[in-house]
């Protein structure tokens, strides 16, 4: 069997060891922190250059690494039955139109894969805001106006005050600790219960997301019971308890299916298949995917003279200080940068902005499917090699 | 009644002093309280040492002021005291001259073995050839501004912001009245004299005089680290330049800082090269500055009086102040200036100018500042509301209860300006915003925030910085969906 050690615990860790495990290989997650997904609300997002998102297959050449249709297909449809195999629900993919979700500022984001207790909608309607007061993200009222007055849309609001447990200490996870409660549960379907002969029929519940972090599904589906409204999430900055509910339960799968977890500083990868951690442990693999992050992550760090360090291997790869503005995102690797057995993937690799594209799902399916490629490592590798495009139409 | 233009320390300090003399005042600021020089400076309250050598009477006025304002406004002042290191590259020659300087102006300056000061702060570099205490502390600037201005409006004086004076109207050669612009249109206040303490715009004010005013300005850089790395202020022992202060501000650490000749007051954006030999020099002090987790960068314009002479470069121009008659020149009777200075002798600054100020007014009441006490500000209660800015621990109560700008909430409670640097605090207080002031823009009011902390950060990006630089954009374009990013 070939043993492939991932280093990293983010969402392309995560996908990387999926797609291993599905192809037969053992996998050994090696990470010293607990990944960026709850970092993120947990959407996979798919838009290039934001405008027409109707259609995300109208711009695949967007993309900087050039899939076909079929071959982003078939990687969505993997992530997609990951995320399912793990009990995470994800509505049909297919057909695939643009959506959005709405933010807690009541702005329009795109999205694309969208787990199904988050909001998304294909075009604006009338939604019905809930705010919980004593939640710091809290601005229904806010949120309202704004979603009005960017898609002049109706819509409406209220706020539910503070449990009698709350304390000024309460962050999104003890939200929705306390949401997970049989207590918790009950105060919420109570505080809805009051509100719902004000909301107009049909319209969407908006609640923000910190419905449970273990039972969101059972929260909202006795919530709408409560209600008679379909009642969706809407995304909060993090700590996020989408993203956390997906590393969550798809952690728990990976380990299941026989992956070995393990915490620590990698100090040393080299092409011999050689690995080493901070606390002495050592060994060697057939293959090493390095899914360490970005600049976020912790796999890119600048120092003081500006140089873009990879923590890994300790090379430089370039530095922040050639134009005035500074491009973070434009520094990183290629998934083969000639060493054999290591190879990149993720938000450490070069020529990816999802900042303004709003692609940071096709960054991880399109680099970690390239990463894998290049191993061999695929159970059924796409026809043909995955051809890295210039770059220079991201600048 | 007087007009004094500028809400910095020093007009202020005017105001005050004159409103606790009986007069009646009237402060105006084209901005708020404390934002030019006043609010961009490192936090030192002098000892004097620093000019013992290069300016003797900056020392001694430094020395009397220090002590003065442990007295006045002990809220505003901790008194961390100092250091100053002379290190193995630095001329032993200027340590004597240091001494006879701290001697003559009556700066207690004691010895101290380099080996206790590098067990006591092992950062500091190991090359230390000697080192002396001094009386040095910090000062809370903006605090210590909001005490003043508390007690301007006790005496029945007036703190009018966000007005940009525009015209000084005499009759008969003599001050009438001020014309100033602000958010509802044009005011005129009459007065029997005006002061000009607008710090790096008193150039500009003066114009207004017809009696111009020279200044030497120039911009300082400093950088902002987390955590207070020193209990006290870590001065480096040579004729005062760039780079050689630590200043340990509350929970925080500033780098002080360089000296670059400008010609507009306000201040600059930074420059990347500017940057990097500050942290160049600053190694030189603490070799391990580069773990530091730097927060910001930010830029102050020292407002200097360039008086009749034309120094070679501003470290050159006295630290010590002018106050000007504009009568005995050029200028309408009723019209003063007053120039130069700095933050620890404000209050100096402002009893002289008072004094002429009250002399003109034929007002008899002495100056009695040297012996106010301004108390501290009624202790925060903990209202059972939630945290909006979880760096600084400010809560919605505690926003509210500021009025004014925005900038004026910022400067005020601290909100967004700790380590995340508003990447979780910004939109929260824009909707809160929203709902106290509904007239206001949102979407200019978080890029406004937005564009503030990025102007401090972007120069700075390297470590920890970086890094919660790139938290930042992603939550505010990947999650907040702001628009437009890099």
């Amino acid at each position: 069997m070939t043993r492939v050690t991932v280093v990293g615990q983010g969402p392309a860790a995560l996908f990387a060891a999926s797609l291993l495990r599905e192809a037969g290989h053992e996998c050994i997650i090696v990470s010293e922190s607990e990944g960026t997904l709850p970092l993120w609300s947990g959407t996979f997002d798919f838009h290039a250059p934001v405008g027409d998102v109707s259609n995300p297959w109208s711009l695949l050449d967007k993309q900087p690494i050039s899939l076909s249709g079929q071959e982003w297909e078939r990687l969505w449809e993997s992530l997609a039955r990951f995320e399912r195999q793990a009990g995470i629900p994800v509505p049909d993919l297919l057909p695939s139109r643009g959506r959005f979700t709405i933010t807690c500022t009541g702005r329009e984001k795109p999205v694309f894969m969208v787990p199904a207790w988050q909001y998304a909608q294909e075009a604006a309607q009338p939604v019905w805001f809930v705010g919980f007061d004593g939640l710091a993200d809290n601005m229904a009222a806010f949120q309202c106006g704004a979603y009005q007055k960017h898609t002049g849309v109706e819509a409406n609001y209220c706020e539910i005050p503070k449990p009698s447990q709350w304390t000024p200490t309460w962050g999104a996870v003890r939200w929705a600790a306390y949401v997970d409660s049989d207590g918790g549960l009950d105060w919420l379907k109570r505080a809805l219960q009051k509100v719902s002969p004000d909301i107009p029929p049909g319209w969407p519940v908006l609640v923000p997301q910190v419905i449970g972090r273990k039972f969101p599904e059972r929260n909202l589906h006795a919530l709408q019971m409560a209600t008679g409204h379909p009642v969706f999430e809407y995304p909060l900055p993090p700590p996020s308890l989408g993203g956390m509910r997906i590393r969550d339960r798809w952690v728990w799968k990976l380990k299941q299916s026989g992956v070995q977890f393990l915490a620590g500083r990698v100090t040393l990868a080299d092409p011999s298949g050689q690995l080493s951690l901070e606390d002495g442990r050592e060994w060697r693999s057939d293959h090493i995917i390095v899914a360490s992050g970005g600049i976020l992550g912790g796999g890119l760090e600048i120092s003081v003279d500006g140089k873009v360090h990879d923590t890994l291997r300790k090379e430089v790869l370039g530095s922040i200080r050639v134009r005035q503005d500074p491009q973070m995102q434009e520094w990183g690797r290629l998934a083969d940068d000639g060493t054999p057995r290591i190879t990149t993937c993720g938000a450490q690799c070069r020529g990816w902005n999802p900042n303004r594209d709003s692609n940071g799902g096709a960054l991880i399916l399109a680099t970690v499917s390239q990463s894998l490629n290049r191993e061999g490592l695929l159970a059924v590798g796409p026809p043909g090699a995955v051809s890295e495009r210039s770059l220079s139409h991201v600048e | 009644m007087v007009v004094v233009i500028g809400a910095g320390a020093t007009g202020l300090g005017v105001a005050w002093d004159l409103a606790l003399r009986g007069v009646e005042v009237t402060v105006i600021d084209q901005s708020g309280i404390g934002f030019g020089t006043s609010g961009r400076f490192h936090g030192l309250l002098h000892s004097g040492a620093r000019y013992a050598v290069t300016d003797p009477t900056a020392a001694q006025d430094c020395r009397e002021e220090n002590a003065r304002l442990r007295t006045i406004a002990p809220s505003a002042i901790e008194d961390t005291g100092g250091i100053f290191v002379r290190t193995q590259d630095d001329d032993p020659a200027f340590e004597t001259a240091w001494l006879e300087g701290c001697n003559r102006a009556g700066i207690p300056a004691t010895r101290m073995d380099p080996q206790k000061v590098r067990m006591r702060y092992p950062e500091v570099t190991g090359r230390i050839a000697s080192a002396y205490t001094v009386p040095d502390g910090v000062l809370e600037g903006f605090h210590l501004m909001q005490l003043v201005a508390q007690d301007i409006t006790a005496h029945r004086g007036t703190v009018l912001t966000h007005h940009h004076v525009s015209a000084v109207m005499t009759v008969g050669g003599r001050v009438a009245g001020v014309a100033a612009e602000g958010p509802g249109g044009q005011v005129h206040l009459h007065c029997d004299a005006v002061v000009n303490a607008a710090g790096p715009w008193a150039g500009r004010v003066a114009e207004l005089f017809g009696d111009p005013v020279p200044m030497h300005l120039s911009y300082g850089l400093m950088l902002l680290f987390a955590q207070r790395k020193f209990p006290l202020v870590i001065n480096r022992m040579k004729a005062p330049g760039d780079g050689d202060i630590f200043v340990p501000h509350q929970r925080v650490t500033i780098l002080g800082t360089t000296d670059i000749a400008q010609d507009s007051p306000e201040a600059p954006a930074i420059v990347q090269s500017e940057v990097e030999r500050l942290m160049t020099l600053g190694r030189e002090l603490i070799p391990s500055l580069d773990s530091w987790r730097v927060l910001r960068a930010f830029t102050g314009v020292r407002p200097l009086y360039e008086g009749e002479t034309h120094a070679a470069s501003s470290r050159e121009v006295s630290r010590d102040f002018k106050v000007i008659d504009h009568h005995a020149r050029h200028g309408p009777a009723g019209a003063f200036s007053v120039v130069g200075g700095k933050w620890t002798t404000f209050r100096l600054m402002a009893e002289r100018t008072s004094d002429m100020v009250a002399g003109y007014l034929k007002v008899s009441s002495p100056c009695v500042t040297a012996e106010a006490r301004l108390g501290s500000p009624p202790a925060k209660l903990a209202a059972p509301e939630s945290v909006l800015c979880e760096c600084e621990r400010v809560s919605a109560s505690d926003l509210r209860a500021v009025k004014g700008s925005v900038d004026e909430w910022r400067t005020a409670t601290w909100f967004s300006m700790g380590p995340c640097q508003g990447t979780f605090c910004a939109h929260r207080v824009t909707a809160l915003r929203h709902a106290v002031y509904p007239d206001e823009d949102p979407d200019e009011m978080i890029r406004h925030l937005r564009a503030e902390r990025a102007k401090g950060m972007i120069p700075v990006l390297w470590g920890a910085n970086a890094r919660e630089y790139a938290l930042q954009q992603a939550v505010r374009f990947q999650t907040l969906e702001e628009g437009e990013s890099l």
